[in-house]
């Protein structure tokens, strides 16, 4: 499929435009954090206690969505969270695709001893709830944000390991592949010039909901402790710090968690649509 | 049938013996020592400290650990917490049917309002309420559910106060353990009406919040499945026989469209599962997720092991049964 | 069309909520943990002892409901010898031990299980000493083991405690919740079936309530003892829901789940007090949140340095924050409701002139860095160690004094912080049973290094001197002269920058009557009832 055709499609896939238009005002807003922030996120104004949002009549125009516990302003936290929300979706990505990737390819290519390895591998992953797995490792390596996102990208190493594992296992059989095996091609040649591009179109897809499970899985650990640890203004420690204010300041608990769900479904429309166009069943 | 249900089972015995290799290298290597934790704020001197180490087993090489670990799990000898000093065993039996129970009521809603909301999108495809409908069902399928679960209890406890905040039971009232389900073993005690009452009411928010993402699935594969099955031509036929939508929907394209959903229940159970860990941690409820996070927190060595082991084995049994149900309900499988 | 269905269940709800008022006379009971042990001599945290000390056992003295005045309780009454060393007790005939499901006595508390008691405890060789892992650390840490030097049997109702020196809170001591009194009878009967471990799982005491059903993470229940020596309590059934989440146990407070929260969050207590169903009571607490300087580091070892921090701590913006005004600025290691707290000692000022004028003088005009180790769990004396570091950090900064802030899970900030591996960090202590000693020797004394408590690492030989002294001494009146002593040591030599003595706040149901602050942690059930406001 040429750019032109894919593009074509995408201009007539509302979901994945709203998608990928969330997901540009997410990184923007990443990106720029500093500038558009008002305050520094960690920095405590004297006097102004979980002040509420400028739509309530007790509000203070310097800080328009309130401040936190110890005064902290909350618009500035969330501008920083996306920051790392951002963040650890890349990098999870990141990690999973290319361990996965390349766990995949050595499994559908190589097969045999490798193959029984690696699927057993992702038995053992697939056998037992992400998060539990993901909690068990994070715990173990120590509750901090880094090894939160190691956490999670083994726990998203399945899904790549499985696609690129099933697409190399039918490709190589293929006539081009024994062709050019029969004109002395390397290994190497086989795999990365003539397998695995006809595999990007649902590692694609599978990268865009790795994205969006790993923002989810990263904000979990933070809530549950095991994640990120406060002062990081990362969502999910927001929430669970914010947790006890529940009920008398609403707003602290509302805001991060709106946060968290609309960069997700952000990346779930894009994924959605990048199914519809690349790996149509 | 049995057999083949047997086979399966042993082709399954090396995952679980490498989900317990798992289990247990991993808590060995986490740093953090779990009888300076038992120990507590007021601390010990070093020869209870290695008194301690000793009635734990923790003082023997980590291969002579895993050897007795294994025999031990042989012989369906899970281990003792070190907390509480009763066997994982006991403690998982007496938290299990709480996380079924919920995870139950939460398959139901989702089933049930999952195809409804999946039918009428189908009905109207294309129309404002599918868009609205299948917009939502992907909100629901991104829900961060720890956030969800408060911004419930916020708008139903806190707001109007109509559901407890957490809990399956409140401590006025005394439910006799039975079949371990609340909403059964309710009619069994001195005040059915009122025990089921409580019973119903503590579940329904955490039932709901459980339920949202699979909700969310079901409705948009019941939505697509079914678009699949009424392009077929013996759907076609039927219309074109004259007879209604509405019943051309129940007798034919349902069942049909029920087959992929059920291919995928058994995934679902895996993800309901890791939602139950989640869930359960906000509505304070007495389940197996609360358990092995509680568990986690707490370095409590035998019950993390015990724990993941039992769930690994809990989620490959409700696999299996969904196979096996999914050949009963399709008659072509059953060669 | 979810929230249609949510819309009908909501409906069908309210309609069931109307007219469901609870059962009167079961009591409910809002715990903040898992009781880990229904033995008081192996536990060490507050949820076992109000599950078993106070509901199950008794103690041979017992302080007063509500004071830290001590009362006679299964001793009617005690001599004390000339040299303090030798106590004789007098038992009480007529107590009874509780009858239930799994025991039946067939005779009173006597001699017998006193000893049984104490030995279990004392005796390594005890047949019951390693029974459920055999440690107790109360025993231990108040070093009971080496200052008792035998118990004897008199007659059935008379036992002698022979000690190896004088002591003066020995009484006190025995008030505490690791000396309660188990059956003796119940062990034989448990020891000759082999279920030795039942002795702690399922009590049989002589308390006010006796045991019936335990569900870890949830719920204990328990009844009344009819035959209890002091009367059979007003409240027939008693019930601990259990629930680690602050916020949970208030809205079931106010949703008349339960009727007695122990440890209201602060940031709840508006709402509760706003509601008509409850009421809220409160006490200076019997506690004391800091910050410890590692004085074996560098540049911790300058008292300067530490005069200069306890200067730059806005105390007072803590108080706001992290207590929400429920507490006040401490100034001496002591709650100002310990007799012998000094008053004259004056607090070290918010003052950032004084402070980097101090460290100036210290040769440390740039600042330093040096890391503060955050408080990982919410403790009264501490309810958000994390929030406290971040604003800690924040106020030293302003004397050029960068802290990196760093937190660890319990039981290894416990491990470290008693290594002493920290630069600073954060801790606090509640008080076991109102004595002086309990906070100036086992927290601040050189003795208290090796035991671990005095994490300050700080070793002053004059100030613990004059805490030994004191703690041999039994006149109260040259006692409280050496502890004020002592505290205008601690004052000049900064080990700790106090914080805070918090207020203890108690949140009940309107018709919950009889309850008062016990200054002590543990919570006494016996003299609740339900009735009318009396005035």
């Amino acid at each position: 499929m040429t750019w032109s055709k894919i593009l074509k499609k995408f201009k007539s896939h509302r979901g994945g435009q709203v998608g990928l238009f969330f997901i540009a005002v997410f990184v923007l807003i990443a990106v720029f954090a500093p500038a558009l922030a008002p305050y520094d996120p960690s920095q405590l104004h004297e006097g102004v206690l979980r002040l509420p949002p400028i739509w309530s009549s007790s509000s203070q125009a310097a800080f328009f969505l309130g401040t936190d516990d110890i005064g902290r302003d909350l618009l500035s936290r969330l501008i920083y969270g996306a920051r790392i929300s951002i963040g650890t979706g890349f990098f999870v990505v990141f990690i999973s695709f290319s361990i996965g990737v390349f766990l995949g390819l050595l499994a559908g290519y190589f097969g045999g001893k490798f193959d029984a390895l690696i699927s057993r591998f992702v038995d053992i992953l697939m056998s037992l709830p992400s998060i539990l797995i993901a909690i068990v490792i994070a715990a173990i390596l120590g509750p901090n944000l880094v090894n939160g996102i190691l956490a999670v990208s083994i726990v998203a190493l399945p899904g790549f390991i499985r696609i690129v594992r099933s697409t190399v296992m039918s490709e190589k059989e293929k006539l081009y592949v024994q062709a050019e095996k029969n004109f002395g091609a390397g290994h190497s040649r086989i795999l990365f010039k003539n397998i695995l591009p006809n595999c990007w179109g649902p590692i694609i897809v599978q990268s865009t909901l790795a994205f969006s499970d790993g923002i989810l899985n990263v904000a979990a650990l933070g809530f549950l402790g095991l994640g990120a640890q406060a002062p990081t203004p990362e969502w999910g420690v927001m929430l669970a710090d914010y947790k006890p204010y529940m009920e008398s300041s609403p707003w602290l608990v509302t805001l991060p968690g709106l946060c968290i769900l609309i960069v997700v479904l952000a990346f779930n429309l894009l994924g959605d649509a990048l199914r519809d166009i690349l790996d149509p069943k | 049938m049995i057999l083949k249900f047997g086979k399966k089972l042993f082709s399954a015995l090396p995952t679980l013996f490498g989900v317990s290799l798992f289990a247990f290298l991993l808590i060995r290597l986490a740093p953090g020592d779990p009888v300076l934790t038992l120990l507590g704020e007021r601390g010990a001197d070093p020869e209870v400290y290695q008194q301690m180490k000793q009635s734990l087993g923790l003082d023997k090489p980590m291969y002579q650990q895993f050897f007795i670990y294994l025999g031990d799990l042989m012989q369906l000898d899970l281990g003792t917490s070190i907390h509480s000093k009763q066997s994982v065993w006991s403690e998982f039996i007496s938290r299990f049917p709480a996380t079924m129970e919920l995870s139950i009521m939460a398959i139901i809603i989702a089933i049930i309002v999952g195809l409804i909301l999946g039918v009428v999108a189908a009905l109207y495809k294309g129309k404002f309420i599918d868009t609205i409908l299948m917009s939502s069902a992907l909100v629901g399928y991104s829900m961060p559910i720890f956030w969800w679960g408060l911004v419930l209890i916020l708008i139903f406890s806190s707001h109007f106060g109509i559901t407890p905040v957490a809990g399956r039971m409140s401590a006025l009232y005394e439910v006799n353990t039975v079949t371990g389900f609340y909403l059964i073993d309710s009619w069994f005690s001195d005040n059915p009406v009122r025990v089921f009452n409580q019973a119903l009411r503590h579940m329904i928010l955490p039932a709901i919040v459980l339920a949202t993402i699979p909700m969310a699935a079901i409705a948009r594969m019941t939505r697509s499945s079914l678009l699949d099955v009424l392009k077929e031509d013996y759907i076609r036929t039927a219309k074109s026989k004259g007879l209604s939508s509405v019943y051309v929907i129940s007798k034919h394209a349902l069942r049909n469209a029920f087959m992929p959903i059920l291919t995928v229940m058994g995934v679902m159970f895996g993800t309901l599962l890791t939602g139950a860990i989640l869930t359960e941690t906000i509505f304070s409820w007495p389940g197996i997720g609360k358990w092995i996070l509680n568990a986690v927190q707490a370095r409590d060595y035998p019950v993390i092991q015990g724990g993941v082991v039992l769930i690994a084995l809990i989620i490959f049994v409700i696999n299996s049964l969904v196979d096996f149900l999914y050949i009963v309900v399709n008659p072509r499988l059953r060669k | 069309m979810k929230y249609i269905l949510i819309i009908c269940l909501s409906a069908f709800l309210i309609q069931c909520t109307s007219g469901s008022k609870a059962p009167t006379d079961t009591f409910v009971f809002c715990s903040v943990g898992s009781p880990s042990s229904f033995n008081p001599q192996l536990a060490t945290d507050g949820p076992s002892f109000n599950a078993s000390s106070s509901p199950i056992y008794n103690r041979l003295v017992e302080f007063e409901h509500g004071k830290t005045k001590l009362i006679p309780a299964l001793a009617e009454s005690w001599d004390i010898s000339e040299d303090a060393m030798t106590y004789t007790f007098r038992l009480r005939e007529d107590v009874k031990f509780h009858t239930t499901d799994y025991f039946t006595p067939t005779r009173n508390m006597n001699a017998d299980d006193v000893i049984f008691s104490f030995m279990r405890q004392k005796d390594n060789s005890h047949p019951y000493h390693n029974v459920s892992g055999g440690l107790y650390k109360y025993f231990e840490s108040m070093g009971m083991g080496e200052l008792i030097d035998s118990i004897k049997k008199i007659d059935e109702h008379t036992i002698v405690i022979q000690l190896t020196r004088p002591e003066a809170p020995f009484l006190a001591n025995l008030a505490m919740d690791y000396a309660s009194i188990l059956s003796k009878e119940y062990a034989d009967q448990l020891a000759a079936k082999d279920q030795h471990q039942q002795i702690d799982q399922q009590p049989i005491g002589t308390g006010p309530f006796q045991f019936k059903k335990y569900m870890k993470d949830s719920i204990v229940r328990f009844e009344s003892h009819p035959a209890y020596f002091k009367g059979e309590p007003k409240i027939k059934k008693m019930v601990f829901s259990i629930n680690t989440d602050a916020s949970v146990r208030t809205q079931k407070l106010l949703n008349g789940e339960c009727h007695l929260l122990n440890e209201p969050a602060p940031q709840d207590l508006e709402k509760i007090k706003a509601s008509k169903q409850h009421k809220v009571i409160s006490a200076p607490g019997l506690n004391v949140g800091y910050l410890a300087f590692n004085t074996s580091k560098k540049p911790f070892d300058n008292k300067l340095v530490r005069q200069a921090i306890n200067h730059a701590l806005n105390k007072d913006s803590y108080m706001e924050a992290i207590y929400l005004n429920h507490a006040t600025p401490a100034v001496n290691p002591l709650p100002p409701t310990i007799w012998s707290y000094n008053k004259q000692i004056q607090p070290y000022e918010y003052n950032l002139e004084k402070a980097k004028q101090l460290l100036k003088q210290a040769g440390h005009e740039k600042g330093f860095e040096a890391e503060l180790w955050t408080l990982p769990v919410s403790r009264p004396y501490n309810p958000n160690g994390k929030k406290m570091g971040e604003m800690m950090q924040a106020d030293l900064a302003k004397i050029g004094i960068k802290v990196k802030l760093i937190t660890y899970d319990w039981s290894t900030y416990l491990d470290k912080t008693r290594k002493g591996e920290h630069d600073m960090a954060q801790l606090g202590w509640s008080g076991d049973n109102g004595d002086p000693d309990n906070f100036l020797n086992i927290l601040l004394s050189c003795e208290a290094i090796e035991g671990g408590n005095n994490i300050s690492k700080w070793c002053h030989k004059k100030y613990s001197q004059l805490v030994q002294k004191a703690r041999t001494e039994t006149d109260i009146e040259t006692r409280t002269k050496l502890y004020k002593q002592a505290q205008e040591i601690f004052h000049k030599e900064a080990p700790w920058a106090p914080i805070a003595h918090a207020t203890v706040f108690k949140a009940m149901d309107k018709d919950l009557q009889g309850y008062k602050i016990n200054p002590l942690s543990v919570e006494q059930f016996y003299p609740l009832f339900f009735g009318e406001e009396s005035q």
